[in-house]
């Protein structure tokens, strides 16, 4: 009985590290992105943003003249084959009826002049660098507008998510096993927790 | 070697894991906005007497930012000093789950604050939010541990694949599954960065 419980315990110790080693490949790139956003967001000199060159080009597109200027936009959008979002806040319409908006997406700046009489778009097109792409990947759950292909990135935000919380816990049960690691590591994470959670704890109710 | 890297994957997880936790379940509830409740921040305001004292300081002093959070004890970090159409000027002070709003007429006679306490949804998203070295020194260290976080996950990828690499016998699976992480993320950054 006892040794039926130690080859169970073995084989559960051996399933988990199985699944801690290769979902941690899995997740590990994600890892890196997280990373280095985080580290961007509290220093945001440390990736390139973007050139202040811009690109000219115009394109027919068959819109009907919608009086909502965020549903004209998004029909722009669309008939451009853009993805992203029009910002509803950086919306104009002129006296000839001409809508200008500003249009963005991780990675390049738009800002879009569509006339619905003429059925024309004229569009200024601006990189908004590799700090733009890196932060918007952070934890990016909602997918970006029109981009099929950035679905599958949603699926790996919510995969790294929930795996790196079972790594956390996993990783601890797999080295309190071993005995000779156990009483340092232990002072050290109970110690860690408790100035942690005091730490968070006066920055609430004392800030 | 293998003991080095082990500890350094181990100690970097034991020192940090309440951080890292608490980082990927507060960003769990940003992103789920629909799915997570919250009630109406509570409100309290009250009008205190500026006195003789402020008068000596420019409004967007920080000086004056300090003087105002001694003064009348409030929490949090300033924001930008903003100028009213009044010729008044507002100024917020935000901390995890609590803003505090200050208004200050033009004859700094006296000074208005709102204070909020926030639901618990905002203030898990207070908490997630918060980096910056600036606000005093209680802010200095949490933007520090948060550097300590964002480079843990850093570590925890760059000594977790060396551990495996060291602890598989058989490569060809493990080199699979990087192989085709690092094609997909590295294609999507580009995509991002390229297309048209």
């Amino acid at each position: 009985m006892i040794v039926l419980k130690m080859i169970d315990r073995k084989s559960i110790r051996r399933g988990l590290l199985q699944i801690h080693l290769y979902g941690g490949l899995a997740a590990c790139w994600y890892l890196l992105i997280y990373g280095i956003s985080s580290l961007s967001f509290n220093h945001p000199w440390l990736l390139p943003g973007g050139t202040e060159d811009k690109t000219t080009w115009e394109r027919p597109v068959n819109v009907s003249d919608i009086s909502d200027n965020l549903k004209l936009a998004e029909a722009t959008r669309d008939e451009l084959g853009l993805i992203g979002w029009p910002l509803p806040w950086a919306m104009r319409r002129d006296e000839q009826n001409v809508l200008h908006f500003e249009h963005s997406r991780p990675g390049k700046k738009y800002w879009i002049q569509v006339n619905p009489a003429e059925k024309i778009a004229r569009v200024e097109e601006q990189s908004a660098g590799l700090k733009s792409v890196v932060n918007a990947l952070h934890g990016l759950s909602e997918g970006i507008p029109n981009s099929g292909y950035m679905k599958i990135w949603t699926i790996y935000t919510e995969f790294t998510t929930w795996f790196t919380l079972f790594a956390i816990i996993s990783g601890i049960y797999l080295w309190a096993g071993r005995a000779r690691d156990k009483k340092i590591a232990l002072w050290v994470f109970s110690g860690s927790v408790a100035v942690s959670l005091g730490f968070m704890g006066y920055v609430y109710w004392i800030g | 070697m293998h003991t080095v890297i082990r500890t350094i994957h181990l100690y970097c997880a034991l020192i940090l894991a309440t951080f890292v936790s608490m980082y990927f379940a507060t960003g769990y509830v940003l992103t789920r906005p629909g799915w997570f409740g919250d009630r109406d921040p509570i409100t309290t305001t009250r009008t205190e007497p500026l006195g003789e004292e402020a008068r000596r300081f420019q409004p967007d002093d920080p000086a004056f930012l300090g003087w105002l959070k001694n003064r009348f004890e409030i929490g949090g970090r300033a924001g930008a000093v903003r100028k009213q159409q009044d010729g008044g000027w507002k100024v917020d002070f935000h901390r995890p789950g609590y803003t505090t709003s200050l208004t200050i007429p033009s004859d700094f006679a006296n000074v208005n604050i709102t204070e909020s306490q926030l639901g618990w949804r905002k203030t898990w998203i207070g908490f997630h939010r918060l980096h910056g070295y600036h606000g005093g020194w209680l802010y200095v260290v949490w933007a520090f541990i948060y550097d300590l976080a964002s480079l843990s996950m850093i570590v925890f990828a760059i000594t977790g694949v060396v551990l495996w690499y060291q602890l598989s016998k058989n490569k060809i699976p493990g080199l699979i599954v990087l192989g085709i992480g690092f094609v997909y993320t590295l294609s999507t950054v580009l995509y991002l960065m390229y297309l048209p």
